[in-house]
């Protein structure tokens, strides 16, 4: 591909047509106006001679021109006309190819006219003469005095000089001569010259910075410019450097700029079409003006000339082959090496709908399930692979498809169709580099499956696929793993007869194999399945000795305090669970170590080794989730020292230590536990049978105590037993305040909110709700989100939400998501969210947070609340089926049975309702009442909606029989609600036969308002 | 004789040229039949332009109308807050974008389909803004205005931008048809914009691989467009999210603070990111 030069000619045909354009007004104008202005007799032969002229320079007899010209000048025109003639001549001699003749009369033309308005254009001319001549300093200064002058010419000029530069190599020079003339932006065609002539240079002298910033000037003048090919080229040009340079995101950004050809074709065809109807639009404007005769054909001549150029590039363009394709390749490879894949699927995918070149294709094809499988999409990248097979069933990538296909299903997990996948490539025969792989694949996918109880042949398949590796690729790269995995696979299995064997065959040819240390813990565990407990602790101590500081060790340890477990051995076993607790690297055996020593610890009654133990796990695992179960230990630990003081302190301890931090969630945990501690009065202390027989000093008896017997005994044989004195009552937040208080939690408004919610926990406890209710709505009132910590979050948006307050609820809920994206909380914001949205009459809302809760925080606790909630959305868009279906899931569910049960059945009585079907709608009230009297709030509304139904079907008698049954209950009777009941029992029948005797003309079935 | 009949038609023709090589001053008017008025002030009443031009020897004024198709152009002169304008947009800075367009846009509002008139620009550079700063309904009602301008670019922004208002009426089906009769690459400013508006009515509907694809269009084919390149970034951000890729997802935040510090979405962004890196109990 060819560029266009890098500037223009000023003296190029085109440019020359303008010039001749230009001359021939102006020698019209100036021999009319100025030349022969007082004689009107003498006009008619040298306007004569000068027609002549210019019908022959227009025709290109240059011979004939010159001469008309020069007999023009024989007649001693003065002023302009003279320079015009002059710059004429010189024009005419310079097209003649008369060069010294040409130079003669332009030179003639600035000397005498330095200030003539042909002065540039006679410089330009010069410049252009000098050129050809071989005189190219000369041509770089003539050019720079042109450029001083003023108008296009002068800019065009600049151009050329810079050009001239450009090629001489004094790029610098060239890049500041031209730095002017863009300093006002890219408005214009010459601009646009500058601004492509300058970007080009400054590329070429890696200028990357500065082109780039050129460039995209010019991008976003792209309506100006002529030919857009030569834009795009830019584009590439620098783009490729930038590329070579390593700079892959700015090289994307230049390539990026570069249109589709098409695109590039359409727009010039525009701009064509515009001039075409400008042309035509001012012809037609001559039937109304025909005296602009003059003006519009000038202004059309530019205008055809301006279509001309236009079409010439399309022609060009129209012929080169299309940049976008190698482009676009360019683009998609340097996102994949910056591991954009998504990028780099967009870039594939552009190009399937535009090239149909089958190369191209079966690239761009498998290069899009590549990149699927680098984002470990198996949904998208197995349609993908599936496509470029199905389109390239023996392409050049068939093999690595297949194998891709295999790989990412194996690390989704999808072990079947991992199988299947490897055991194609296996079968069909795969590229022989990948056989080995495969097979080694197949073989893991199918240990994979064997985790699954209902698949456990699937070892069984493993075992044989790894001996068919080892058989046919003994020295393979996973000959050592199929080795120790054949094993493994059997003791997965149970088989540990067959695992014992193999794994000691491991550890002989593999002596300092990668799996040595674990096949040795395995045998140790074939020994502890066999019940060779002396065997496993032998194992152990080995293992232990022949790799010290192994990651393994931990798990080796815990191993051993199962076996002294077994021989029931505590404080052995104790011990090594303690060494592996030690050593333990994750949370899973972390904890198991912990809570086996605790066991083994409580059996040998060691409450100071569990106190120490769980203190010392806080303070090494500070933020593990075990650490509120620890605290929980230690301080049962103090109670049973008899400590139950230190105890809480050492709860309260924990507490502030992170009070004032949000993020800390075990700290209402905590919080929980030490309210729970705080709601009962402590014990007196125990007296340990073993104690010296010292009486209490009030009554200042010394006893020692006898052998055999015991202090206790010593003291009751020798005092009366007085009665005891009943104690004051007890003070639970006193208590808790001495603990925790404002005195030491400090004055931050979560230290504030933290405090009152142990409180409120407190009430609890001590079952006073109607407190723990004030206290937590306090904490919503005056505590601002932005303060809150995500339990509180949570409770506060739940206070709001029932008192109805759905904007306040909306803060907390938001605020939880927003600063605890990754709380296990989240699901009670959404679900939260939903409800509010319920609140505010936004089903569809409402719908897409109860979506959220399940689909972003796995909605888990308050799963039923999630689907009850998109039941009520259901029934309130009048989607009643998917709502019946939402409350009969919710009601059907066993594990919910409770509350929420009884609402999901009063909904499907009101679904009904609103079916129009109210019999249908009874039965559910009533087995709300029959089956779910504990919740009272539900309960009411269903009596309630019962008696209305019963109204509406006019069986008033069955109307107040329910609701007499509901206020002969007098825990429901006793209830607000029930006031509703007795208002309608009012306007029903009064019950009919039985009248008691004692209480004549009374409502037996009202109950007494309380 | 021919030289005298010649005259006025040549003195007229050399007016035009020494205008061509001279420049047109602020507010010269050209009729599409190569008159030209110097110096005058414009006014509109419907469809019908007043120009206002001094009377020879500057005794007086006068007052005449041209219909608005006989206007080939109007040179006003380019606005001072349009340049500055264009480098904010550059760096992506929209609220600097919105307090310089206000009052041009607003003020010029009745000249917005006059050749020459620099409504457009102005009004293409505040659309771009109002969505970087998610002001859905008024960028739907610029866009409303900019349909009357007839420029294969205004009508194409106009289709695009009208887009929000389905958007705000959560009519997302509206929204994603809309958008893809909207050509996905090389449409130019305005197919960037249909592919924000479809990222996020996808963002609605959870179709985050979708999302994702339409806020990359923007980034990958448009990245000249810079004052939609953070807003489309946040939403990138969104659709990693919902895609499960957090690391995507954290190094897009990093990008838009990086890259676009000025946007409005960069406080946000910095926020995300804090949180992301914080550690969780």
């Amino acid at each position: 591909m060819r560029q266009r030069p890098l500037i223009v000619n000023p003296l190029s045909p085109s440019f020359l047509r303008g010039v001749r354009l230009l001359c021939l007004f102006l020698l019209c104008f100036l021999f009319c106006e100025t030349a022969y202005p007082a004689d009107p007799q003498s006009e008619a032969a040298p306007e004569e001679l000068f027609k002549a002229g210019a019908i022959a320079f227009q025709s290109g007899k240059y011979d004939e021109a010159a001469k008309n010209f020069e007999a023009v000048l024989v007649a001693q025109p003065t002023g302009e006309a003279l320079e015009t003639i002059l710059f004429t001549l010189g024009s005419t001699y310079f097209n003649q190819k008369n060069l010294p003749k040409a130079e003669e009369y332009y030179a003639r033309c600035i000397k005498e006219f330095p200030d003539g308005k042909n002065k540039t254009k006679a410089l330009i001319a010069i410049s252009q003469i000098q050129t050809q001549t071989g005189r190219k300093s000369e041509a770089e200064q003539t050019l720079k005095k042109a450029s001083e002058g003023t108008g296009d010419l002068a800019v065009r000029a600049r151009l050329a000089q810079a050009s001239m530069l450009a090629e001489n190599g004094k790029s610098s020079e060239a890049v500041e001569a031209i730095r002017p003339m863009i300093a006002g932006g890219i408005k214009d065609e010459l601009s646009v010259q500058a601004a492509m002539a300058m970007t080009e240079i400054l590329s070429k002298q890696g200028q990357m910075e500065e082109a780039l910033k050129l460039l995209d000037q010019l991008q976003a003048a792209s309506n100006l410019i002529d030919n857009p090919l030569q834009l795009d080229m830019l584009a590439v040009t620098i783009g490729d450097g930038l590329l070579t340079k390593g700079d892959r995101a700015k090289a994307l950004r230049m390539y990026a700029a570069v249109r589709p050809k098409q695109m590039v074709m359409d727009l010039q065809r525009e701009r064509i079409a515009d001039i075409e109807k400008r042309i035509a639009d001012n012809k037609a404007s001559l039937q109304t003006n025909p005296r602009a005769f003059m003006e519009v054909n000038a202004a059309n001549a530019q205008l055809a000339d301006a279509e001309k150029k236009l079409k010439s590039s399309l022609d060009q363009f129209d012929k080169l082959p299309n940049t976008e394709v190698p482009i676009r390749i360019r683009q998609a490879k340097a996102y994949d090496e910056l591991d954009q894949k998504w990028e780099t699927i967009l870039i594939w995918e552009s190009l399937l709908e535009t090239c149909k070149d089958p190369v191209v294709r079966e690239d761009a094809l498998f290069s899009i399930g590549a990149a699927y499988c680098s984002l470990a999409r198996l949904d998208d990248a197995e349609p993908a692979l599936d496509r470029y097979v199905a389109e390239f069933p023996n392409g050049k990538y068939a093999s690595q498809a297949g194998y891709l296909k295999g790989s990412l299903a194996l690390e989704a997990g999808a072990f079947a169709k991992a199988e299947t996948a490897f055991g194609t490539l296996v079968e069909k025969g795969a590229s022989p580099a990948l056989v080995p792989d495969a097979l080694f694949l197949l073989a893991n996918s199918q240990f994979a499956q064997g985790a699954d109880p209902e698949k456990r042949d699937k070892y069984k398949e493993a075992i044989t696929n790894y001996k068919k590796y080892l058989d046919k690729f003994a020295d393979g790269k996973f000959a050592e793993e199929c080795t120790y995995r054949i094993p493994l696979s059997s003791f997965q299995l149970g088989d540990y007869g067959p695992a014992l064997d193999a794994f000691q065959e491991y550890t002989k040819k593999y002596p300092q194999g990668v799996f040595v240390g674990d096949a040795g813990y395995r045998i140790a565990l074939c020994y502890q399945a066999a019940k060779k407990y002396d065997e496993v602790t032998r194992l152990c101590d080995e293992w232990i000795k022949k790799h010290p500081g192994e990651a393994m060790q931990a798990e080796v340890l815990s191993l051993k305090g199962d076996a002294y477990d077994a021989k029931e051995m505590p404080a052995e076993s104790a011990a090594a669970y303690r060494d592996s607790l030690n050593l333990a690297d994750n949370d899973d055996l972390l904890k198991y170590s912990l809570f086996q020593a605790n066991t083994e610890y409580q059996k040998l009654n060691r409450w100071d080794d569990i106190a120490d133990m769980f203190s010392r796990f806080v303070e090494r695992h500070p933020k593990n989730p075990a650490v509120v179960a620890a605290v929980y230990w230690v301080s049962k630990a103090k109670i049973k020292q008899g400590n139950p003081e230190e105890a809480k302190k050492y709860l309260a301890d924990n507490i502030l230590k992170n009070i004032d931090d949000r993020r800390q969630d075990a700290v209402e945990q905590l919080l929980t536990l030490l309210a729970q501690s705080c709601s009962k009065r402590p014990h007196p202390p125990l007296i340990r049978k073993d104690l010296p027989a010292v009486l209490p000093a009030a009554q200042g008896v010394a006893v020692t105590n006898a052998p055999g017997t015991n202090a206790i005994e010593a003291v009751q044989a020798a005092t009366p037993r007085p009665s005891p004195t009943p104690l004051p009552p007890y003070d639970a937040e006193g208590d808790l305040a001495k603990y925790l208080s404002e005195k030491n939690a400090g004055t931050s408004s979560l230290a504030k909110a933290r405090l009152r919610y142990a409180v409120g926990q407190l009430a609890s406890f001590t079952k006073k709700p109607d407190r723990q209710k004030e206290i937590m709505s306090s904490i919503a009132k005056e505590t601002p989100p932005t303060q809150l910590s995500a339990m509180l979050l949570s409770e506060c948006g739940q206070i709001a939400l029932s008192n109805g307050d759905n904007d306040k609820a909306e803060g907390f809920f938001k605020e939880l998501m927003n600063s605890f994206p990754k709380s296990d909380l989240l699901e009670y914001a959404y679900c939260g969210m939903g409800q509010v949205e319920l609140g505010r009459n936004h089903p569809e809302d409402a719908l897409r947070w109860f979506g959220d809760a399940v689909d972003k925080a796995s909605a888990d606790a308050t799963l039923s609340q999630v689907t009850y909630g998109k039941g009520q959305a259901l029934l309130a868009q009048g989607k009643f089926d998917d709502a019946k279906k939402t409350f009969e899931q919710v009601a059907g569910t066993k594990e919910w049975r409770g509350e929420i049960t009884a609402k999901a059945l009063l909904s499907l009585g009101d679904l009904e309702e609103k079916r129009g079907n109210t019999a249908a709608s009874i039965q559910y009230y009533q087995r709300v009442f029959v089956a779910y009297q504990r919740y009272p709030s539900v309960v009411i509304p269903a009596y309630l909606k019962a008696a209305d139904a019963f109204i509406k079907l006019n069986k008033p008698e069955d109307a107040a029989k329910d609701l007499r049954d509901l206020l002969s209950k007098p825990r429901l009777a006793a209830l607000p609600q029930a006031d509703a009941a007795r208002k309608k029992l009012e306007t029903l029948p009064a019950e009919p036969s039985v009248q008691s005797p004692s209480t004549p003309g009374s409502s037996p079935a009202v109950a007494p308002k309380p | 004789m021919i030289a005298r009949c010649f005259r006025p038609p040549l003195l007229l023709c050399g007016i035009v040229l020494s205008m061509a090589t001279t420049g047109l001053k602020a507010q010269d008017v050209t009729t599409t039949d190569g008159q030209t008025y110097l110096n005058s002030s414009i006014r509109r009443s419907g469809e019908q332009f007043f120009i206002k031009v001094m009377v020879p020897g500057g005794t007086g004024s006068m007052e005449m109308g041209i219909p608005l198709a006989r206007i080939a152009k109007v040179s006003f002169p380019e606005p001072p807050e349009l340049v500055k304008a264009k480098a904010a947009a550059a760096k992506g800075y929209a609220a600097e974008v919105l307090s310089l367009t206000s009052d041009s846009v607003a003020k010029q509002a009745e000249l917005k389909d006059l050749p020459g008139s620099w409504w457009p620009e102005l009004a293409r550079l505040r659309l771009l803004a109002l969505v970087s700063e998610g002001k859905n309904s008024e960028s739907a009602e610029l866009a409303r205005q900019m349909g009357v301008v007839k420029s294969p670019l205004m009508e194409s922004l106009s289709r695009s931008g009208t887009l929000f208002t389905s958007f705000c009426a959560s009519d997302l089906q509206a929204v994603l048809v809309g958008a893809k009769a909207l050509p996905r690459i090389g449409g130019g400013e305005g197919s960037a914009l249909a592919q924000f508006v479809l990222g996020k009515a996808l963002l609605l509907k959870k179709d985050y691989p979708g999302a994702l694809r339409a806020f990359l269009t923007i980034k990958v084919f448009y990245p000249s467009v810079a004052l939609l390149q953070p807003a489309a970034m946040m939403g990138s951000y969104e659709a990693y999210v919902g895609v499960k890729d957090q690391k995507r997802a954290s190094q897009t935040l990093e990008d838009i603070v990086k890259d676009w510090p000025d946007s409005p979405q960069a406080p946000d962004a910095s926020k995300k990111q804090k949180i992301l890196q914080a550690p969780q109990t």
